[in-house]
């Protein structure tokens, strides 16, 4: 069974771009809807910190001080006009979500002040505001403004085109996990927010489950350019075992303690003074101890925070840690001893961001009409490297600038005719029969896997020309087997069968990534090549762009920043 | 090496057979594995037509939620023993196997109005926040609590506890209308819910202190 429905606007993903979005369009008297794989304020806003840079929040701060630190973050490869829009943004944004119910937190009198706000790594100083319970009293408060503003939701809808014709997007095609169906929406505008794709690291990840890259996928195949995708954030802490908690985030260098150190498998001591050393700094040197061959059992090093229970500053540390709740994945993982410090337990990187992506400008404007591309699924806001709380931040006022740009401009458009559209829900359901038709093959989930394994081996934070290619033979080889895997049968709820279309998008994304990785021959951010460990200045504020040849394979070029967007927006500089 | 082998008992459904048992036996090869790494690990190499739904893996995303030897709880949080029985989530629909129509979520946010009234701020309002609100604040929307209640399966009109923490949210919200909340709450039968505090939340929301017994309260 499938459905033609009609909106204005639709947003594609329910996380924090999409409902910001949605919100916003609906506010603004277009009639919206929202597809989501997973549930509405779903998605990774649940994994995140539920911090969100602000600016102003204190006197001291300016828009010059804050754009300035997300462009040294991202180490010359952030686009200053996007990086402009999202300083701009930030305050009006999340005065937005307070209009809608939410309450970041208080100082002790009840009002945002240098008493409330936090300042994460990175930040020259504090703006940062922060949320009770992390991501999820976001979650609640993007639910109420789409239920206020009674946006359509497609909630376990997994979208599987995006119908192009004539340079135009007409809507979506999305499979409803639920039931099987397939769904068309029709719509003046797009507005793509489908998050990241951690899962092709899978379990090495903190993300959640849903984070398959489709919108890489689907951005690339509509022909759109990615730009930066092999810059990619790892976070130093990840739990290295059981399989099933692997990569679970067990905090960030500074939660190491004063007296933190690594030891590697022979029991020396590689890195001291843990908690002063940058993210890239650990995560680089975990991975090079592995690279040779001096790695823990599973891939990691030993966290030593046990001299920290001698010092008194150590010890107050460790309660507040316990109090944040930071250290509760080590106590399911490691047990009660490694939970109180009294032994060391292994850890290893873990990714946690996209800094890359679908390549928009300002307004979040894609190069097809009518297609929008809001939060991780973008690239060039961070760089080469993204500053803690600033992912909301992006996700928020773009999720607003893109909706209020598709509102303006809507009007004139036409929905297309059901003629042109049921050519396309025909061959989506075509697709499903076969796949569903086979009567033996390998699983998806074990393609996924394969897959997870060989990116976090060969693609990590520490990358080579050799791994590199080895990884991309890998990845193309599973893309021949994933045209003949094996899905049971089932209409309802086949897991088997959103695996199977999410192991497409997540070999697209994981190619894209190779391919810019071997690309960049420096290491600049987040992307370190052993052979290359220098950053070359003559590629500052040069995107490695990746995008679909004339032959269907892809490829990848050299772009000086925001060259085609620069002159869209008149007269803006940083 | 101590023997990691893994009994589960899945209650299964489907729409053409209805519930049934299904039996599976699994080497998880790790000590602290969880409950959903059992059933991840029997989905890819033994089963996969079996049916459950996840997220983040640990704590966030309240997605995986069931019964696990009969307690309600998230998979992700409880670890595996050698003896295992996991069933749906009760007082709410199944669609397949584990999986529970967790979209009447999003129609309970429309249907009881789940949102503050209209503002608008040039500056962020000085509020002071209740310590009942970040208490309530922890509550991901599992759904577990459900389960518990005794009242749910033949009253339709009763509330229940997820819908209370919700009131509770907004009644503990400087910026809603406390007593329209109190009202609405008790007005969905939470009278009833006085003398019975059987509600547990796997997350440590205190239902009952937080959200029932100020409403029921008749201080206002």
């Amino acid at each position: 069974m499938s459905q033609i429905l009609t909106v204005d606007i639709l947003c594609v993903g329910g996380g924090a771009a999409g409902a910001m979005a949605a919100v916003t369009a609906a506010q603004a008297g277009a009639k919206v809807g929202i597809m989501t794989k997973d549930e509405l304020a779903n998605g990774n806003m649940r994994i995140a910190g539920g911090i969100v840079a602000s600016v102003n929040s204190i006197d001291a701060d300016s828009e010059t001080a804050f754009a300035d630190d997300i462009l040294r973050a991202g180490e010359f490869l952030s686009n200053p006009l996007l990086v402009k829009a999202a300083v701009e943004g930030s305050r009006q944004a999340n005065l937005l979500l307070e209009e809608w119910g939410h309450i970041y937190r208080r100082d002790g009198k009840g009002n945002i002040s240098p008493l409330s706000v936090i300042k994460p790594g990175g930040h020259s100083l504090a703006r940062t505001l922060t949320c009770e319970n992390q991501g999820m009293s976001l979650a609640t408060t993007f639910r109420s403004a789409i239920a206020r503003e009674a946006v359509c939701c497609w909630e376990n809808t997994l979208v599987l085109d995006l119908v192009v014709e004539d340079g135009k997007v007409l809507g979506a095609l999305g499979y409803n996990i639920i039931d099987g169906n397939l769904l068309f929406v029709r719509a003046k505008a797009v507005i793509l927010a489908t998050g990241g794709g951690g899962m092709i690291f899978s379990p090495q990840t903190d993300n959640t489950r849903s984070a398959t890259g489709d919108g890489y996928a689907l951005g690339y195949a509509a022909g759109l350019p990615l730009v930066d995708m092999e810059q990619i954030q790892w976070l130093p802490f990840g739990v290295a075992k059981p399989a099933s908690l692997r990569g679970i985030n067990i905090g960030d260098t500074s939660d190491a303690g004063p007296r933190g150190v690594l030891v590697n498998s022979e029991g020396e001591v590689v890195l001291r003074g843990v908690a002063t050393c940058t993210r890239s700094a650990v995560t680089r040197t975990i991975a090079r101890e592995n690279r040779a061959g001096r790695g823990g059992p599973n891939g990691g090093l030993f966290l030593d925070a046990t001299a920290n229970l001698d010092d008194p500053v150590g010890k107050a540390f460790l309660a507040q840690l316990q109090a944040r709740g930071v250290l509760g994945p080590v106590r399911a993982a490691y047990g009660p001893k490694a939970y109180a410090w009294t032994e060391p337990y292994e850890v290893l990187p873990t990714q946690h961001f996209f800094c890359g992506g679908v390549q928009v400008d300002a307004d979040g404007r894609t190069a097809l009409a009518n297609l929008y591309a809001v939060g991780e699924v973008t690239g060039g806001i961070h760089g080469a490297d993204r500053l803690g709380s600033v992912a909301l931040c992006d996700s928020i006022v773009f999720g607003h600038r893109a909706a209020m740009h598709a509102v303006e401009g809507f009007d004139e458009e036409k929905p297309a005719d059901d003629s042109v559209i049921l050519p396309y829900l025909d061959g989506a359901r075509k697709r499903i029969e076969s796949v569903l038709a086979r009567s033996c093959g390998t699983l998806p989930i074990l393609l996924k896997a394969e897959l997870g394994r060989a990116m976090a081996e060969k693609v990590g934070c520490v990358r080579d020309k050799a791994g590199l290619e080895e990884a991309l033979q890998m990845v193309l080889s599973l893309g021949e087997k994933a045209d003949s895997v094996y899905v049971p049968a089932g209409r309802t709820y086949n897991m088997a069968l959103v695996d199977y279309f999410e192991l497409e998008y997540m070999l697209v994304c994981a190619e894209a990534v190779i391919r810019c990785s071997l690309a960049r021959e420096e290491s600049r951010g987040s992307h370190f090549r052993e052979d290359y460990p220098q950053r070359d200045e003559g590629l500052d504020f040069r995107s490695v762009i990746a995008y679909r040849g004339a032959n269907g394979k892809m490829l990848t070029r050299l772009e000086e920043m925001g060259e085609r967007f620069v002159n869209q927006v008149e007269g803006a500089k940083i | 090496m101590k023997d990691l082998l893994i009994k589960l008992k899945v209650r299964r459904f489907d729409r053409d057979q209805g519930y049934f048992w299904q039996s599976y036996c699994v080497d998880t090869g790790d000590e602290a594995a969880t409950v959903l790494g059992v059933l991840q690990k029997i989905y890819a190499e033994q089963d996969p037509g079996l049916s459950f739904s996840f997220g983040c893996r640990y704590k966030r995303c309240g997605l995986c939620g069931m019964l696990i030897n009969g307690v309600p709880g998230l998979a992700c949080l409880v670890p595996a023993s050698t003896e295992l029985t996991v069933e749906p989530l009760k007082n709410l629909p199944v669609l397949k196997d584990l999986v529970v129509d967790r979209m009447c979520i999003q129609r309970l946010y429309a249907e009881h109005r789940l949102y503050t009234p209209g503002h608008t701020y040039t500056e962020f309002p000085e509020v002071q926040v209740p310590d009942n609100y970040k208490l309530l604040s922890r509550c991901i929307e599992c759904l577990c609590c459900l389960s518990y209640c005794h009242q749910m399966e033949g009253d339709k009109n009763f509330g229940g506890p997820f819908l209370f923490v919700k009131l509770g949210q907004f009644y503990n919200n400087p910026k809603d209308d406390r007593l329209a909340r109190k009202n609405q709450a008790r007005e969905l039968g939470l009278d009833i819910c006085q003398d019975c505090r059987s509600c547990r939340c796997p997350n440590g929301v205190p239902i009952y202190k937080a959200a029932i017994e100020p409403m029921l309260s008749s201080n206002d």
